[in-house]
């Protein structure tokens, strides 16, 4: 039992410490609209559930025929795109309380998430023209 | 002007790579002092074989390094006292960077792109 509590309390301490993973880049492509990149909050879902909510969000933004999308390597991958920084800005500008209610901050920023807010397309290119797989 | 900077290097099996860290703490023109800082904490970084480093002329120059806006954002996000508490701030920091802290890896480009051409070959195939 000690040495479960032990590992749970070192969890908590891992998950609300600073990472590089806060800010996240998600790329995707488009059957009809082509290359398409948005930004939101890292390690607020696991892998698959962030794909399936910015999924039904770009549904919303007309990409209804998506072929791929996958979590960047890093931001780097996406910052030649229009807007990157205005939408890093927006993100960089937050405070994450990484040492008090950061539970919290991640409860809220979940359901953010799922209302489609704090997920910031960075691109939305509506030329078929140089439709690429990423 | 100077107050973060980039430090690029290269390792002779690892490639290219750069840190980040606070600019103008030992010396606001001589970076030997911090050369030899930032030197020290490479091997965590797995720079075991250095082939050169050398003190960036501005940010732009590692502006294309795989973790380059996620370390950046450390920095950003931490206020620098310029009026009386300067001196202080300074000291504290030095203390810091001594320590092998606020020295930010932003990754080694060659792996990076290793890993984009491996997701691009799964998203072809």
């Amino acid at each position: 039992m000690r040495f479960y509590r032990k590992h749970k309390l070192r969890h908590y301490f891992v998950q609300a410490s600073e990472n590089i993973k806060d800010i996240i880049g998600i790329k995707f492509f488009d059957k009809k609209l082509g290359k398409g990149a948005c930004i939101t909050w890292g390690r607020i879902f696991n892998d698959q559930e962030l794909l399936k909510v910015v999924q039904e969000q770009c549904v919303k933004q007309g990409f209804e025929n998506i072929e791929s999308m996958n979590i960047c390597y890093s931001l780097q991958e996406i910052a030649r795109y229009p807007y990157f920084y205005e939408s890093w800005i927006y993100f960089v500008q937050q405070d994450i309380p990484y040492k008090y209610s950061y539970k919290k901050w991640k409860e809220e920023k979940q359901k953010a998430l799922c209302m489609g807010k704090e997920i910031k397309f960075v691109k939305l290119e509506t030329s078929t023209k140089d439709a690429m797989p990423l | 002007m100077d107050d973060i900077v980039g430090i690029k290097f290269i390792d002779k099996k690892m490639g290219e790579g750069a840190v980040i860290t606070w600019g103008r703490l030992f010396d606001s023109v001589d970076a030997d002092e911090l050369l030899d800082v930032v030197k020290k904490k490479l091997p965590n970084f797995g720079v075991h074989n250095l082939d050169s480093i050398e003190l960036c002329y501005s940010l732009m120059e590692i502006s294309d390094q795989p973790y380059f806006h996620e370390q950046l954002k450390y920095f950003i996000k931490r206020p620098i006292f310029f009026d009386n508490k300067y001196e202080k701030w300074v000291r504290k920091k030095r203390e810091a960077l001594k320590q092998g802290k606020e020295i930010l890896f932003t990754g080694f480009k060659n792996e990076y792109m290793q890993q984009i051409e491996r997701n691009n070959n799964e998203i072809l195939s």
